[in-house]
């Protein structure tokens, strides 16, 4: 039973450790059509902000894990001001190979200005130790990533639904020019979404951070390409398919650990990728995911 | 006051519209006719900010709007409608004029709150549809459902694209009433457009024909009636 419930939490943590990046992804990306593979770099920018803020000697892992996601915020507001927004209009292959440009600029930011290996970060390791919750022992970390993930998931749902703004940016996402011409402004619901997507990195980072102790210049690349694979499960777009798709990605990942003999292990992702392959086969708009209607004269 | 001043827009080579001129005053509903791909709706995108003009300009008030933007031309005072229906099919028929009611209460606030939107509602013989999805509505609905929308920017002008497009002649009659009685309340400015030339010739006070992008007539629907241009575009050079 215990075995049983750990394995759960493990797969439930890393689930939502990628369904927190694949949502920042969709959410991006239903509204304006934008693959941010540069939101990895989010991730790297809130833990290179708690890495200079350990340096100059602030130590206490709460304020070092705010100041973390406040920098996460501010860096993807920043990435849409200078790189996206005079790309908006352009195809969606510029957009993608500006993802990239901006991703290898500050990844050799971090590399030339820091290290270009990795450097120990353990301000968060203290979430790694073991709690008792009703007899059973359970990592702190993975109940805290659990928890903060449905609680944020829980909040953006409340946002998206209840907020003036957040029905705007619901409406946006299936057709972006009729919001305009309800007179909201574009830039504003973009730089919105970009805060979200930078936010829900930025606590991802804590958790990626925490587990790793670590930081190195490409630490976002695996992250943000399992939440890629992610969205991609759950249908590209859809904000709740991101989410289920990062659950499923995480429970396949620690079940198909769970099957293979151990000697096997190195396959897992090779099997992983097999199994979305072919539920891509039967769903090519993944689990969520409709079919784009088109069919309108004026688009 | 709305005035389009000598605009023209291509696509390529393919001249939608060729210095076109137009103006409509306050609480004027002004009819828009011409055969299809004459650029009726190429104008509307341009006056409404999806096109930006090629050549020439759209004032409001003597301010010139066109090129700047959908989001400007909605904030200044202009609303529309579409031909092909673009409501936010998941939000609740009120969640869809909310979206265009918070621009009002942002840019005009003083209107935004004699707007009674309920009132609204009910006169459109919307009332008791105001929680359902937009997109499970029947087609009629639907286009009742962004008139209301284009009418909580609270606007000084509306652009109705084809609003009787798929209404019966009871539905379209009815409809005319409201588009009159939003008017009179309200000192709207319309331009409509519509295939039926009976509704707009019943509807509006004065009447635009387009044909290949250019306007080649312009009066009272009598006057337009029995133009000869207008009777060629409409049913063929006599042989």
């Amino acid at each position: 039973m215990d075995y049983a419930l750990q394995q759960f939490l493990n797969a439930a943590s890393f689930g939502a450790e990628y369904a927190l990046i694949a949502l920042g992804l969709a959410i991006v990306f239903s509204l304006m059509g934008l693959v941010n593979f540069a939101h990895g770099e989010i991730i790297a920018i809130a833990s290179y902000a708690a890495f200079f803020l350990i340096l100059v000697g602030i130590d206490n892992p709460a304020v070092v894990a705010l100041v973390a996601i406040a920098a996460s915020v501010l860096g993807a507001i920043l990435f849409e001001r200078v790189a996206f927004r005079p790309v908006r209009h352009a195809p969606v292959a510029t957009g993608l190979l500006t993802a990239f440009g901006v991703s290898i600029v500050v990844q050799n930011a971090f590399l030339l200005f820091v290290s270009p290996r990795p450097r120990p970060l353990p301000v968060f390791g203290g979430l790694n130790r073991t709690v008792e919750l009703g007899g059973l022992k359970v990592q702190l970390l993975q109940l805290l990533e659990i928890g903060v993930t449905l609680a944020a998931i829980s909040a953006l749902l409340v946002f998206l639904r209840r907020s003036t703004l957040g029905l705007a940016m619901r409406a946006a996402a299936r057709d972006f020019n009729t919001v305009r011409l309800m007179g909201l402004r574009a830039n504003r619901v973009i730089a919105t979404a970009f805060a979200i997507s930078g936010l829900l990195a930025g606590i991802a980072a804590v958790f990626i951070v925490a587990r790793r102790g670590s930081i190195e210049p490409d630490m976002g690349f695996m992250p943000v390409l399992k939440a890629f694979v992610a969205c991609v499960i759950g249908g590209f777009g859809s904000l709740g398919g991101a989410v289920l798709g990062g659950f499923v990605l995480g429970f396949v990942e620690v079940g198909i650990l769970l099957v293979l003999p151990q000697s096997m292990g190195g396959l897992k992702d090779a099997v992983v990728f097999s199994l979305i392959a072919l539920l891509l086969v039967a769903r090519p708009q993944g689990i969520l995911g409709s079919r784009v209607e088109l069919g309108d004269k004026e688009r | 006051m709305l005035e389009i001043r000598g605009v023209s827009k291509s696509f390529g080579g393919l001249k939608a519209l060729d210095c076109v001129d137009l103006a409509v005053g306050p609480a004027e509903i002004s009819g828009l006719i011409g055969p299809n791909g004459a650029g009726k709706s190429s104008l509307v995108n341009v006056i409404s900010g999806l096109l930006a003009p090629d050549g020439g300009d759209v004032r409001l008030e003597g301010r010139v709007v066109s090129g700047q933007g959908p989001e400007r031309v909605a904030r200044a005072g202009i609303g529309r409608t579409f031909q092909n229906l673009r409501l936010f099919p998941a939000l609740t028929v009120l969640q869809n004029i909310e979206v265009a009611a918070q621009t009002a209460r942002e840019c005009r606030p003083d209107r935004a709150v004699a707007m009674d939107l309920q009132a609204e509602i009910a006169a459109l013989g919307l009332a008791g549809a105001e929680q359902l999805d937009a997109g499970t509505l029947s087609y009629g609905d639907q286009r009742r459902v962004e008139i209301l929308r284009a009418l909580a920017l609270c606007p000084d002008f509306l652009l109705l694209d084809e609003p009787a497009a798929g209404m019966n002649e009871a539905e379209s009659a009815m409809l005319a009433t409201a588009i009159r009685s939003i008017r009179d309340r309200h000192g709207v400015g319309l331009i409509v457009i519509d295939h039926d030339l009976h509704f707009i010739m019943g509807l509006c006070e004065r009447i635009a024909v387009l044909d290949m992008g250019r306007k080649i007539a312009e009066g009272t629907a009598q006057e337009v009636r029995h133009d000869p241009k207008v009777i060629e575009v409409y049913l063929g050079a006599p042989a």
